[in-house]
């Protein structure tokens, strides 16, 4: 037993280092530029998802809304919080695009199609990006400094499970086109 | 104590152990994803999509296009009467063709213009004749006292929804002698023979393969309207057709360029030679123009694709490529998709002093008339642009993509009827 331990030390330090460390150093948490609250916008302003996060006209999904949208009501102030203000002072005002950091963008190998699922497939925006439209505060963004994409990011797996659990078609050439 | 056998021992450990954590497997992943954004690698825009239809460029048949684009920027082609050749559907990529030629010396290639020796003969070699551009070349060098020359044209436009049976002498009907997806749309309108000794491709598609036979005995037992083909549509082939009655309906006069002969031209008799690859086309083999040329000839190729001409000539100037260039097929207008880059050379401006685009308004809008002038470009000798390599590169990309149009299945079925 006494000669496997310098190796067993080495194992149990490289598992250590994998499973707590590695993730730590990864991903690192980036604010989003504005502290926003879907609470507050679906409880107090009645907000639903798509009325922001809509389709275009030719069936492409928009993403995050543009400044314009936003504006149409917060020109100027509409409650009293800090956030709002600052929103206004920093990009409503000098009209400067927040550069949101999307959660869920996806690699540019993987086409998704929003308006296939949403309309066809008749799912609810919570089935893949879980609670984030009742939260009162818009959660870390980690983004992996390698890809650039968002730790968040929904998974090859995640998906071929679901299709699979629907018995729909998962083939390669469904996604990567 | 430490020593290097414990050393190695714990390193050896940390290799196993590390290969039970996430981080090679996240690592390899995100280094892969790390990779399709580099820069300089061309991405699609994000964005609202719209639709723009052209006419494509890249062979004589002038295929209607609908381009879906983000922005300015095609990012998918298809066909507005049925499908495209494969091709086409990655034209939109042609801008981004790797070995792409970016750079010339237009000032220094009209410096040697201007000092060439002047007793010898002005001449432009234009790979598309029948196109607007091709008409203000002509005028240019009647008016220059210069030669007009042009690729050997195929014998006849043939008009293949016409026929209901088609004898092949040879001709790479399915393989981009007519544009391959308005031959697929009327496959099941024909039967086809084919005479060929090898099983080519089209052969293998065919309705009746044969070797050899006599095509004459062949023709006359086939249902009409009969249409003969052969690979140039020779006198032969033609003469057949008429007196089988398919003059004006399967085969009809193939329009006439207005070119010079080369084979009259005396040996070393040009002084300048200007050669528009803009727009490939048919290939006149480089020894055959060669030997026409003059001691210390300057020759100027106008060239997107340096595997050309350009690779013989002295000064290459770059030009827009599909789907940036505007241009005509047969009488309907190209819309350039998206803006040509920085630096590219007009080679109607620069040769004959005009503008194409000023022409371009004053030609009358023409429907496509359905005849179609065989195209043999792909299959040429020469190595050109639209080289076979890259053709049947471009076959591989999209081969999944072209199934609706060209299945696996549909072939297999017409194989086994055969």
């Amino acid at each position: 037993m006494k000669p496997l331990i310098p190796f067993l030390a080495g194992a149990v330090l490289a598992l250590g280092a994998g499973w707590a460390g590695f993730p730590r150093v990864i991903d690192r948490a980036r604010p989003q530029p504005v502290d926003f609250s879907h609470k507050v916008h679906a409880e107090k302003a009645g907000a639903k998802c798509e009325d922001c996060h809509a389709f275009r006209d030719d069936g492409t999904f928009a993403g995050a809304p543009a400044l314009d949208k936003c504006a149409g009501c917060h020109a100027a102030p509409m409650g009293t919080t800090a956030s709002e203000k600052a929103f206004i002072d920093q990009y409503v005002t000098p009209n400067r695009e927040p550069q949101w950091r999307s959660y869920a963008r996806q690699p540019e190998n993987v086409f998704f199609s929003h308006v296939s699922h949403m309309k066809l497939g008749k799912l609810q925006c919570e089935k893949c990006h879980g609670n984030l439209g009742t939260t009162d505060k818009l959660p870390a963004h980690y983004e992996d400094p390698i890809s650039g994409y968002s730790r968040q990011t929904m998974s090859m797996d995640a998906c071929i499970a679901c299709h699979r659990e629907n018995k729909l078609e998962h083939s390669c050439m469904d996604c990567h086109k | 104590m430490t020593t290097r056998r414990t050393a190695v021992k714990f390193i050896a450990g940390a290799g196993v152990g590390a290969l039970f954590t996430p981080a090679p497997w996240r690592l390899i992943r995100d280094t892969a994803l790390w990779s399709e954004n580099w820069p300089g690698i061309p991405r699609p825009k994000r964005g609202p999509i719209s639709a723009k239809t052209t006419v494509c460029t890249l062979c004589p048949a002038g295929c209607a296009v609908r381009a879906r684009c983000v922005g300015d920027q095609p990012v998918a082609m298809a066909g507005v009467n049925g499908g495209l050749c494969p091709l086409c559907v990655i034209g939109h990529h042609l801008p981004y063709y790797p070995k792409r030629v970016k750079q010339g010396a237009p000032e220094e290639a009209r410096a040697a213009v201007a000092k060439a020796d002047s007793t010898k003969r002005l001449a432009v070699l234009d790979l598309r004749p029948g196109r607007t551009a091709s008409a203000l070349y002509r005028k240019a060098m009647k008016e220059q006292n210069g030669l007009y020359l042009a690729p050997p044209q195929p014998g006849a436009l043939v008009n293949l929804a016409a026929a209901k049976s088609v004898l092949s002498v040879g001709a790479p009907l399915f393989e981009g002698w007519l544009p391959p997806a308005e031959v697929f749309a009327v496959r099941d309108r024909f039967r086809l023979v084919q005479i060929e000794p090898e099983f080519s491709r089209t052969a293998a598609m065919a309705d009746e393969w044969l070797p050899s036979g006599d095509v004459a005995a062949l023709a006359r037992r086939l249902e009409g309207p009969v249409l003969v083909v052969d690979r140039t549509m020779s006198s032969a082939i033609v003469a057949l057709n008429k007196e089988l009655g398919g003059w004006g309906k399967t085969v009809q006069a193939a329009p006439e360029f207005g070119a010079d002969d080369l084979a009259s031209v005396p040996d070393g008799a040009i002084g300048v030679l200007y050669i528009d690859e803009s727009n490939p086309g048919e290939y006149i083999p480089w020894p055959e123009i060669e030997r026409k040329l003059a001691s210390g000839a300057v020759t100027v190729a106008f060239a997107w694709s340096p595997d050309g001409y350009a690779r013989h000539a002295k000064f290459v100037l770059p030009t827009a490529v599909f789907p940036e260039a505007l241009d005509d097929v047969d009488g309907r207008v190209t819309t350039p998709l998206m803006k040509a880059p920085e630096g590219v050379v007009d080679p109607v401006e620069f040769i004959a002093k005009a503008s194409l685009a000023d022409a371009l308004k004053e030609i009358k809008p023409k429907e496509d008339s359905g005849w179609r002038l065989p195209y043999l470009g792909v299959f040429d000798a020469t190595p050109s642009p639209l080289s076979t390599k890259l053709y049947q590169e471009s076959n591989l990309l999209v081969a999944p993509r072209q199934l609706a149009v060209v299945s696996g299945a549909e072939l297999a079925d017409k194989v086994v009827r055969a």
